[in-house]
């Protein structure tokens, strides 16, 4: 994506948070019977109109941008790359459901698994191996060396 | 100061604390070894681990993780032309030709002991600096705080890279991610949306890994490499002849490294880029420079390892970081409940104190750590993407859990992990959230706790000389920025 393109939608993406932020979840969500600086939603509003003016500031730069001045500060969106962060992301939310479903030795054989696989593994023996011995070596870690409960 | 100096000698001295300053060097040389992976992803990955330990064991092992990975940047600097770190990038430019040129030995040697000088002259500052600014420190009350937060704040522009109003944006959206849970004077409850869970606020710790870790599993996931690289490594080795003639580069660079350190938002890149050119300036053979000066090595990795010193200057004595690892230490400190600051330096000396000697013992621990890892870092990089990345993974996800046992703070350390995806993806820098999400609840309640002593009087801020010298700062540091962006603008078309 040019980086004119994605800092216009940036902008406006940051300019619709903002006003969420301003409209409705801070007043719906910040209760408050004081006003002025005194308030618990003084510092909230400050931010959203921070946020706000942050994203209009966003929105005129991208204006006056000349793609070929983008320099090193370009995005960098792909579909493809974003379908193997998506993968990735979507192998450990189901590490969490069934780590809280099931428990760690039922979560953490698969999900390393996998995500060898995501991450170039190929042979069944070194993948099986690997996620086998990492499950073994980190509860060993954290259960029995750090008491730190897995289960 | 003898009896605490005494109490900290006893409370660091174990076998568990040397160990973990050892393990920690080692572990940070790793992550600074390993071109992407970093020393702020690898205290965030280390943090976890300290949750069951004192926590003189817990800041002795992030201590030398910090110490470690500032150093070993160099290594695939010097060897593969790509810097471990950002910090390490002005170190290719020297230390690269040498290695093409058959002197990658002495290139290695160089760094790396002028990176333990560097590490030790800094930390000698710090120990200074940081007492005397600590006993400053003791005179705030909440508008100084106030007006000292707001100073902080400037560091946002310093660590924004390329888009300042992106850093902003990113520094005002962590500022709201601060306000969530009860608010700090009334404990009303803000954006909890009814769970009990969110009322003590966002989990720094799903936030920081999140942010910082998982952001960069999704960026890798993405790269179809099988291992790192692949690489003979020579030995390090340099004369004590050719190092007492680089020592007046190394002394320079370590000085640059611990000033500019110590201005929050500078850091380790600036201070090495600033020493290296320096360096050249000051050198009656400038046009080596670039071609495989040993003194351009020198200088950028004495800066760039003095900057931890500089660095935690501002972190002990005020709680303000000055860069994005101290930032994530911050974060580790507060984990452990222990706020830097003056009151950390009148209620517990002796953690100071032992704090300090743990970072002496680091930096010297670096020659055995670092001379070993140069040797086994053909074997480092070797390590199959598919093993190393998947082992992270578990290990951010077991250690956000071990935290709090909490699986909300899983889910949220995915939605960190997402919008930090997406935040790098479209160039907004992740480390101006943290500091705003770090700084908003200091703010907070120093603003609040300052108006309600004045009756609602804003001259409260303007109204003693240190708040006046704070709100002077900011002037000059705000004005030092635009004048730089200015510059760097002018540069760009010129």
């Amino acid at each position: 994506m040019a980086q004119k393109t994605s800092d216009l939608v940036s902008g406006l993406v940051v300019i619709g948070f903002a006003l969420t932020l301003y409209f409705f979840l801070i007043p719906n969500f910040v209760a408050s019977s004081e006003h002025g600086a005194m308030s618990p939603q003084f510092f909230p509003f400050l931010g959203a109109i921070l946020i706000g003016l942050g994203g209009l500031a966003l929105i005129i730069a991208s204006a006056f941008r000349n793609d070929a001045d983008a320099g090193s500060n370009k995005s960098d969106f792909g579909v493809s790359k974003f379908v193997l962060a998506l993968l990735v992301a979507a192998a450990m939310a189901g590490f969490i459901l069934l780590f809280q479903l099931a428990g760690y030795f039922y979560a953490a054989p698969p999900f390393l698994a996998v995500l060898m696989v995501l991450f170039g593994a190929r042979g069944p023996l070194i993948i099986v191996v690997t996620a086998a011995v990492t499950t073994a070596a980190l509860y060993a870690v954290f259960s029995l060396g750090l008491n730190l409960p897995l289960v | 100061m003898f009896a605490e100096l005494s109490a900290a000698l006893d409370m660091l001295l174990s076998v568990q604390n040397m160990v973990a300053i050892f393990a920690g060097v080692a572990f940070g040389v790793f992550m600074g070894a390993v071109p992407g992976l970093t020393g702020t992803m690898g205290i965030a990955l280390v943090i976890p681990l300290t949750y069951a330990f004192e926590p003189i064991t817990a800041f002795a092992l992030l201590l030398g993780t910090y110490k470690g990975a500032l150093f070993s940047g160099c290594i695939p600097a010097i060897l593969i032309n790509t810097p471990g770190t950002p910090a390490a990038a002005a170190t290719v430019l020297d230390g690269y030709p040498l290695t093409q040129k058959g002197r990658g030995g002495e290139a290695m040697g160089i760094a790396l002991w002028s990176s333990v000088i560097g590490d030790v002259v800094s930390t000698i500052a710090l120990i200074f600096g940081a007492i005397l600014l600590a006993q400053l420190a003791t005179k705030f009350g909440p508008p100084e705080f106030a007006m000292l937060v707001l100073f902080s704040l400037t560091i946002v522009a310093g660590v924004s890279g390329d888009s300042m109003i992106k850093g902003l944006i990113a520094a005002a959206v962590g500022f709201i991610f601060g306000t969530v849970g009860l608010d700090p004077m009334m404990a009303t409850p803000r954006f909890t949306f009814g769970e009990l869970s969110m009322l003590n606020g966002i989990s720094l710790m799903a936030m920081l890994i999140g942010l910082f870790a998982v952001s960069e599993l999704f960026i890798q996931a993405e790269v179809s490499a099988k291992s790192i690289s692949q690489v003979v490594v020579p030995k390090a080795q340099i004369s004590l002849a050719k190092l007492r003639e680089k020592l007046p580069t190394i002394l320079r660079g370590s000085a640059i490294g611990i000033v500019l350190g110590s201005i929050p938002g500078l850091g380790a890149t600036p201070s090495a880029f600033l020493s290296y050119s320096e360096a050249k300036r000051a050198s009656k053979t400038p046009e080596k420079f670039g071609k495989g000066s040993l003194d351009g090595v020198a200088a950028s990795e004495s800066a760039n390892n003095a900057t931890a010193g500089g660095a935690l200057i501002p972190l002990m004595a005020l709680g303000v970081p000055g860069d994005v690892v101290t930032a994530v230490l911050l974060g580790a400190f507060l984990i452990h409940g222990l706020a830097p600051g003056p009151q950390l330096f009148a209620e517990n000396l002796d953690l100071v104190y032992a704090i300090f000697i743990a970072l002496m013992l680091a930096a010297l621990m670096l020659p055995v750590v670092g001379l070993a890892a140069i040797r086994l870092f053909s074997r480092i990089v070797m390590i199959p993407r598919y093993i190393l990345y998947p082992i992270i993974a578990i290990l951010c996800l077991l250690g956000v859990f071990g935290f709090n046992s909490s699986p909300t703070d899983l889910w949220i350390m995915l939605g960190f992990g997402f919008l930090g995806y997406g935040m790098r993806k479209l160039a907004f820098p992740l480390a101006p959230m943290m500091i705003g999400f770090v700084l908003e609840p200091i703010g907070e309640q120093s603003v609040r706790q300052a108006l309600t002593i004045s009756s609602g009087d804003w001259s409260v801020f303007v109204s003693t000389p240190i708040s006046l010298l704070f709100l002077a700062l900011t002037v000059l540091s705000v004005a030092f920025i635009a004048r730089r962006t200015l510059k760097d603008q002018k540069e760009a078309q010129g």
